[in-house]
């Protein structure tokens, strides 16, 4: 066990506190930027993916984690990041404006989303979202002068000043560089008094009310700030896709990001990272398992749906905490070893109760 | 690597090409040839994949057992797209960077194409008979001409058949039933220019959603608007949804479904309601007392190697699969992607699915010959001969 002994606010308010966890994070950091070294190109373009859904996977984070609320609609603000990349890099805007203008126009798209979205709660939030995001499947479809309809629109190649982005290594860049932003953003926000407010609001929407803070505010500021995190998502998806048709954005996606965030862990930013991780590589798992399996078996169609299905079923049954919950035990674990106690975690109150109190 | 490295570099390669032969393209090696395909194996569309890969595997099978294409073994290399365009095009990296695949063969879905065929032409792979909207695939991959597609085109399928039976049939007033989509888009590109050429209009549109199955609304407004031919857009459940509701009504119309409406599995999950249907058709339907001696040996070898009937999809796959061997074996030892698109163009394909010989015009296979076929007894029978 380890006590801290702080001499001054500065250390306090230090990410990281410790030598440990400096080293481990820059180490995990240079191996991020010396990845192009040693990975392929088709290695690279993979870890690109997982950062685009990383970021995406934070930006549900802030909701569903931070706020509590519920959203089966998330792939609708990835369609209008990407669209909105794609329509205004076509139309000449460079890509270092176009990337901030796609998530800006995603923010309003949640902003306005939130707004009916206060007044309900809980399984019928999920289910505006989710009508939300079957409009916006649907307007993809149809509104050809912008999104090119049911037959698609091509997305001009990244360029930055001048200097192609195109190539695996330097859309893995653009990646890294995106979802670094994102991440110490966010950690850093969920720190200040506007993360607090969303705890407060998740936990107990009465108690949050009366110590002043403006419950409807927070609620549509959460909406909009995840929304346009996930709409930066969109803009990077877009180029991951070369060619943007409406059925990349299906529930199919939605409910993969909700996954994530519940199986990595509900209201940790980590959790999202190691969710999205765990995710998106699960079709590669599955496929490795089809080459081991017997043909009979690897042939069934449906395999990928039945693991998915059962890894969620498992972490529900014995790990509600998601990954995130296993990796802080297995660190309490090794810290403080013989004398590691189960109880430390047991759980004291849950988030999905306090809907009860409101 | 500095210049004088790089000189010495291509001056050594240039010596091993003079003893080796000339370079090879990716994914040809001495003893073989890897061609990828990505299919739905975990989406919506899985039910049917097993006889789109199986046909595909028998024809490469064959090859390979003769021998394979000039002493190469073909090594195919299977993925899972589930029909989305995200996963589409990790697969295809995959394949491409991973695999090094000297071709896509067969490759399923519109979304998952479209999202991939053009970093598959860019980074110099060639994709044969991509299962997509025809035209649309061109497109996106802006003419390349390493792009070769076979799934004739619904518009324009749609057109050549209204232009004839509509005078043929009398026909006067004509309605659609479409799906709002790329699908219920391609219809309507069809059947708006057909009516144009002749002079009429359509009297009566309803477009329905993916996933609908009551079309009670549909016929009602094709009654009501007083039709004598629809126009059914529509794949195998709504066709028999469309059906059943005329039947319904007792209306004594007819009723023409275009080529994905017209499959043995409609005859066969429709039965009694479904008589009568005509349907516009773009390949062979061989009815299962078939004496094409081509057809036996295809359907004999598909029991015996998967214990399963093949249908028209299985022969589509096998049929396609078998115009690409054609069209390696026709390039010649030494292959590289520009010798195969030369040698491809210069094929022509004819199989018990095929209503003509088929050649590449503009990369598409031509000609797009159209018969009308009409349910009889549960089984779809020729009415008029391709065309």
């Amino acid at each position: 066990m380890r006590f801290d002994y702080l001499t001054s606010y500065r250390q306090d308010f230090a990410l990281l506190r410790h030598p440990a966890d400096r080293a481990a994070y820059g180490m995990l950091a240079a191996a991020l930027l010396a990845a192009p070294m040693v990975v392929s190109a088709y290695g690279l373009g993979e870890l690109s993916y997982v950062l685009i859904l990383c970021i995406a996977a934070m930006g549900l984070m802030v909701l569903t984690g931070f706020t509590g609320q519920v959203s089966l609609g998330h792939a609708s603000f990835v369609a209008i990041g990407a669209y909105g990349h794609a329509y205004a890099l076509s139309q000449g805007v460079p890509f270092i404006l176009s990337l901030p203008l796609a998530a800006g126009l995603a923010a309003l798209a949640g902003l306005a989303v939130g707004v009916p979205a206060i007044r309900v709660s809980g399984l019928y939030l999920a289910m505006v979202t989710l009508a939300f995001a079957i409009v916006v499947e649907q307007l993809a479809g149809m509104w050809r002068a912008v999104t090119g309809g049911y037959m698609g629109l091509a997305v001009p190649p990244p360029e930055l000043f001048g200097l192609p982005l195109g190539g695996a290594t330097g859309f893995y860049y653009a990646c890294l560089a995106v979802t670094a932003m994102v991440l110490i953003g966010l950690v850093n926000l969920m720190r200040s008094g506007i993360g607090r407010a969303f705890r407060g609001v998740r936990d107990s929407e009465a108690a949050a009310h009366a110590l002043g803070i403006r419950v409807r505010a927070v609620r549509i500021a959460a909406f909009g700030l995840s929304a346009g995190i996930t709409g930066l998502a969109g803009g990077l998806m877009a180029h991951h896709l070369g060619y943007l048709t409406p059925d990349a954005f299906s529930l199919v996606l939605s409910l993969d990001l909700v996954l994530m965030v519940v199986i990595g862990g509900l209201g940790s930013l980590r959790g999202a990272i190691l969710g999205a991780v765990l995710i998106s590589m699960l079709p590669n798992a599955v496929a490795a398992l089809k080459a081991i399996l017997p043909d009979s078996l690897a042939r069934q169609s449906g395999l990928e749906l039945f693991v998915s299905g059962l890894i969620l079923v498992l972490f529900v049954l014995f790990e509600p905490q998601g990954l995130n919950g296993r990796w802080l035990k297995l660190r309490l674990l090794v810290e403080t070893f013989p004398l590691y106690r189960r109880d430390t975690f047991r759980r004291q109150k849950s988030y999905m109760r306090s809907e009860r109190n409101r | 690597m500095n210049r004088r490295q790089m000189l010495a570099t291509s001056a050594a390669a240039l010596a091993l090409g003079g003893a080796f032969g000339p370079a090879r393209a990716a994914g040809v090696s001495a003893e073989e040839i890897v061609v990828g395909m990505h299919l739905d194996l975990s989406g919506p569309a899985a039910a049917g994949m097993p006889m789109l890969r199986q046909g595909t595997e028998m024809a490469i099978a064959r090859a390979n057992e003769a021998g394979g294409i000039h002493g190469r073994r073909i090594r195919l290399v299977i993925e899972d797209n589930g029909s989305q365009p995200q996963l589409a095009v990790r697969v295809v990296q995959k394949m491409i960077r991973s695999d090094q695949v000297f071709a896509l063969l067969n490759c399923f879905g519109s979304g998952t194409n479209a999202a991939t065929i053009g970093a598959a032409v860019g980074a110099g792979t060639l994709v044969f008979a991509p299962w997509a909207a025809s035209a649309v695939m061109h497109q996106v991959a802006k003419n390349s001409p390493l792009l070769f597609t076979t799934v004739p085109n619904y518009d324009t399928t749609t057109r050549r058949a209204l232009e004839r039976m509509i005078p043929q049939w009398g026909v006067r007033r004509v309605g659609v039933i479409y799906m709002e989509g790329p699908f219920g888009d391609l219809i309507r590109a069809g059947v708006n220019p057909a009516l144009e050429t002749l002079g009429m209009t359509v009297a009566a549109e309803a477009a329905y959603r993916p996933g609908e199955i009551d079309f009670s609304s549909h016929v009602a407004r094709m009654r009501a608007a007083d039709v004598d031919l629809i126009v059914a857009g529509t794949i195998i459940r709504e066709t028999i949804g469309v059906m059943s509701e005329v039947r319904k009504l007792g209306w004594d119309v007819r009723v023409l479904t275009a080529l994905p409406g017209r499959g043995t599995i409609v005859a066969r999950l429709g039965g009694a309601e479904v008589e009568g249907l005509y349907g516009i058709g773009g390949w062979y339907l061989h009815g299962p007392d078939s004496t094409d001696p081509e057809l036996r040996a295809f359907r004999d070898g598909f029991r015996d190697r998967f214990g399963a009937e093949p249908d028209e999809n299985a022969a589509n796959a096998f049929s396609y699969a078998n115009w690409f061997l054609d069209a390696l074996r026709a390039a010649g030892r030494e292959l590289d992607a520009e010798r195969f698109v030369a040698a491809a163009r210069a094929t022509t394909h004819a199989d018990f699915t095929t209503y003509a010989p088929l050649s590449f015009v503009d990369n598409h296979a031509m000609p797009e010959l159209v018969s009308i076929d009409r349910i009889v007894g549960g089984r779809w029978i020729q009415e008029v001969a391709p065309f």
